[in-house]
């Protein structure tokens, strides 16, 4: 096991069983706020695959606290607790980048709601996901989530302050497409308990629409990107092996 | 079972050869309008594929004894992602390099293996796949071309339909019925070596919507074929084939079918200047869709390198893959619509009209669209 995995396994530990009401002073206690800092300052010195895995978990969790935002405030001010918002702090590549991740973690979520939901759920005297109509939707959410983890994960290697911005780019861009489709493919296929209050999806879905929208959407990005592109003359093969590390 | 896509890299060694292509194609492919280079793996140039063949680029990843270069999956990877974004023409070795020499290699006699593998890396030997018929398309398992045990050998009859270049292919590995009835479905099906030149055989060519003659109508009357015609296993035809479509379906070949027209578009906003805002964010959309595709694609690759079997892996990449590509036209002509009439260059125009009019077959070659979503669906436990 590498220390990425165990720092994973332990933060999944944190996570589950963080208090509801206010769930600062053990997220404190555990050191996790600190795990970005340098490790000459008690931190770990975690890079960004790492960071990358962590937000997932976070994402996964429609209830969990902005962990990695604060680990992120945290570079700059020692003290800081709670912090939402990064972008004043590390600009918004850096705070695109970690929202797109957060997507990740709240599609991959969905996903294993609406599969487990299209194998249950009976009608017509079978599970709804024997239905070519609801495989299809079904397939196209997967494919999504997976092209959105893809252009997130690729390009989050190497140190925070590394991050460029056509790397944010693409992982903002990409998981801003597959927000839509997911969440509209993951309604469609529950059916009216996906608007009822207590079931899970809506929880999920807040959040990423929440993200979808934070640090720039798709339009914003690719504008940007597309500027970047038209003005280095080089073929779009090139140009897109330039934007993962 | 649905396996993760990792992210995987291209050894250095590998990304060298990069640059060995790009001076090649530049080469070779100058004057070449890009209407002609958007026909992609689908132009044919037998003099083009002899010229790979003597840089030692065809066969790249087969064993040096059978006449390849015995080099890795990723350097393969990098050969094809240049020649397709290029758009040079490679469809006269591309079925045989990318599925009839790996089946062969895996399945044939060892005369076939040292004979034929060879000629195919020499971009001596052409070949075609012949998998539909006139009545069965995505249902292959229906299919009616029928071959019976004779003296010595087969005796084959039936019909081959949308074959790829079968008219000006050497040799043919078609799917027929050895055994049992249409209604034993998949049962009772085996995978033939059929030389095209041999009596009984006709191929004739059908004329597509773009006035190019690609596909083809192959007639086997009584065709006699000797004992060493059959690939592989008596009645393992079909899951030969499975095997095959893997490979088929895994390559960069289902993202880049669309890049010389992105070129081209983006080139003519370069000269044009002052590029609209709509302008540049089609132009980033699409280059993050590029990346994205171009990771999945080199994750699948990592997969066939670990000697994994990524069957519902690339089917989800070709799906996403063949959507792009096939949005890529639509969404140019809609910014190439807001100028001013007469302002665009012609050979954009042909481009765009190539790419427009051909691409509903991005999704249909190779499997459609609604047989991948059955397949990734079967991945996830649905069916």
């Amino acid at each position: 096991m590498s220390d990425g995995d165990l720092f994973l396994d332990q933060y999944i530990r944190v996570l589950d069983g963080l208090p509801a009401d206010d769930p600062w002073p053990a997220l404190h206690e555990s050191g996790f706020l600190d795990l970005l800092r340098p490790e000459a300052d008690g931190g770990a010195g975690l890079e960004l695959d790492a960071v990358f895995a962590l937000a997932v978990e976070t994402g996964r969790r429609p209830h969990a606290p902005a962990v990695i935002e604060t680990m992120a405030a945290r570079l700059i001010d020692p003290q800081a607790i709670a912090v939402a918002d990064i972008e004043p702090l590390h600009g918004r590549p850096l705070a695109a980048a970690l929202a797109a991740a957060h997507m990740v973690g709240a599609m991959e979520a969905i996903e294993e709601l609406t599969l487990a939901y299209a194998l249950q759920r009976r009608q017509f005297g079978r599970e709804i996901g024997r239905f070519q109509a609801v495989q299809n939707l079904v397939a196209v959410l997967v494919e999504e989530v997976r092209a959105a983890r893809m252009a997130v994960q690729a390009g989050l290697v190497g140190p925070l302050a590394a991050i460029s911005p056509r790397t944010a780019a693409l992982a903002k861009i990409r998981a801003g497409q597959a927000a839509v489709t997911v969440a509209a493919s993951a309604h469609a296929v529950h059916g009216a308990i996906g608007i009822s209050e207590e079931y899970a999806l809506h929880h999920h879905v807040r959040r990423l629409r929440a993200w979808r929208i934070a640090h720039g959407g798709e339009n914003w990005w690719s504008h940007e990107l597309g500027e970047w592109a038209i003005s280095v003359d080089r073929d779009v093969t090139t140009l897109a092996r330039g934007l993962t590390p | 079972m649905l396996q993760s896509f990792e992210p995987a890299r291209i050894p250095d060694a590998d990304e060298a050869l990069r640059k060995d292509v790009r001076e090649f194609l530049a080469a070779h492919l100058t004057g070449m309008p890009a209407d002609r280079r958007a026909r992609s793996w689908m132009g044919f140039d037998a003099d083009f594929t002899r010229a790979l063949a003597r840089r030692g680029w065809i066969g790249l990843t087969l064993p040096t004894r059978y006449g390849g270069a015995g080099r890795s999956q990723f350097a393969r990877f990098v050969l094809i992602e240049e020649l397709l974004a290029a758009g040079a023409p490679v469809a006269a070795h591309w079925i045989a390099e990318r599925q009839s020499a790996p089946l062969l290699l895996r399945y044939g006699t060892e005369t076939q293996r040292a004979e034929i593998v060879p000629a195919i890396c020499r971009g001596e030997a052409f070949f075609c796949i012949g998998m539909s018929e006139p009545n069965s398309g995505s249902d292959l398992a229906s299919v009616r071309s029928r071959a019976e045990r004779a003296a010595g050998g087969w005796l084959l009859s039936g019909s081959k339909i949308w074959t790829t270049y079968g008219h000006r292919a050497d040799y043919m590995i078609a799917l027929v019925r050895t055994s049992g009835g249409v209604e034993d479905r998949n049962r009772g099906l085996s995978q033939l070596l059929i030389p095209m030149n041999i009596p009984g055989v006709t191929a004739r060519p059908i004329r597509d919507l773009a006035g190019d003659e690609h596909f083809s109508e192959v007639h086997f009357d009584d065709v006699l074929l000797n004992d060493d015609a059959l690939i592989g296993e008596e009645g393992s035809g079909w899951d030969q084939v499975i095997a095959e479509l893997a490979f088929e379906r895994s390559g960069p070949e289902r993202i880049y079918s669309s890049t010389v027209l992105v070129d081209s578009w983006i080139g003519h906003l370069r000269t044009r200047g002052d590029p609209t805002p709509a302008e540049a964010a089609l132009t980033g959309r699409l280059l993050a869709e590029l990346a994205t595709l171009r990771q999945m694609s080199l994750s699948v690759t990592g997969m066939l390198a670990a000697e994994l079997n990524p069957v519902v892996e690339a089917s989800i990449v070709k799906d996403l893959g063949t959507s792009f590509e096939q949005s890529i036209p639509g969404l140019i002509a809609d910014q190439l619509a807001s100028e001013t009439p007469g302002s665009v260059p012609p050979e954009l125009l042909a481009t765009l009209e190539y790419v427009a009019s051909m691409s509903p077959s991005f999704s249909l070659r190779g499997g459609t669209r609604e047989i991948l979503r059955g397949i990734i669906a079967r991945g996830l436990g649905l069916r």
